[in-house]
């Protein structure tokens, strides 16, 4: 299968396989409200799955520019669980060299 | 040692996780897609089609179900890895075995065919993504081409 569809992503096989067995469903039943309601039931699923496994580990960034960087790093590494990055930064107006703090947990 | 306790206690929370969700894969099925001739998608859809439309003797959706997932899953089996093979067959399994139980002891509820595409639809992608956080699938389909 990946060899013959190799350019073809597996999320669009598997929606084409579904798709067609929603088809069936409705001609095995005779009624084509099923077919609409199997296609219903994969997209609700299909979001229901992406909260489930992906919505747990969701995580903020945040980019602090500020003149008191030293400051509030110190106070993020005692105080907080989250770990502090430092990157050299340039505005872009008057070419000024600053600090900003990455911070993501 | 301790890495041997806390690979006992991932082992220990992947099989709850695979069991709960295989558990209410199966209810979801019995209660709301099977009696609203809605298809998962899958095997398990396919599953029910052909009995739907065959009505076979001895041939139950629990069985069909492992009678395609299983051959499939052996195909993936060097693709996907010991680990994930074991998870997906303990799965595969368990959620055909409850697919049957359930639709022998409990009663097939009227619901309306939308509010059963609905909650059914929710309670599926719920009890699969509970089989994947247990580092398993249900649907060998998936996993053989992954």
């Amino acid at each position: 299968m990946k060899l013959k569809f190799r350019n073809f992503p597996i999320g669009k096989i598997i929606l084409c396989m579904d798709l067609t067995i929603a088809v069936i469903t409705g001609v095995v039943y005779r009624d084509f409200n099923n077919t609409l309601y199997s296609v219903i039931a994969m997209v609700v699923s299909s979001m229901a799955l992406d909260r489930v496994v992906y919505g747990m580990d969701y995580s903020k960034v945040a980019l602090i520019i500020t003149e008191k960087y030293e400051a509030i790093a110190t106070a993020i590494d005692s105080q907080l669980d989250r770990g502090v990055t430092l990157l050299k930064g340039q505005g872009y107006y008057k070419r000024q060299d600053k600090m900003v703090l990455l911070s993501a947990p | 040692m301790k890495a041997l306790n806390q690979q006992k206690t991932e082992l220990f929370r992947n099989i709850l996780f695979i069991t709960l969700g295989s558990l209410l894969y199966a209810l979801n099925f019995d209660l709301f897609l099977e009696p609203g001739g809605i298809s998962s998608g899958g095997v398990s859809g396919i599953a029910m089609i052909i009995v739907y439309a065959a009505h076979p003797k001895f041939l139950t959706v629990g069985i069909l179900n492992a009678m395609i997932n299983i051959p499939l899953f052996l195909c993936g089996l060097k693709k996907i890895g010991r680990h994930f093979f074991f998870g997906s067959l303990y799965s595969t399994v368990l959620t055909s075995v409850f697919l049957d139980l359930f639709a022998r002891i409990l009663p097939v509820p009227a619901v309306e065919p939308l509010v059963a595409a609905l909650f059914g639809g929710v309670f599926m992608g719920v009890s699969l993504g509970l089989v994947f956080l247990g580092n398993a699938s249900t649907a060998a389909s998936t996993s053989s081409r992954a």
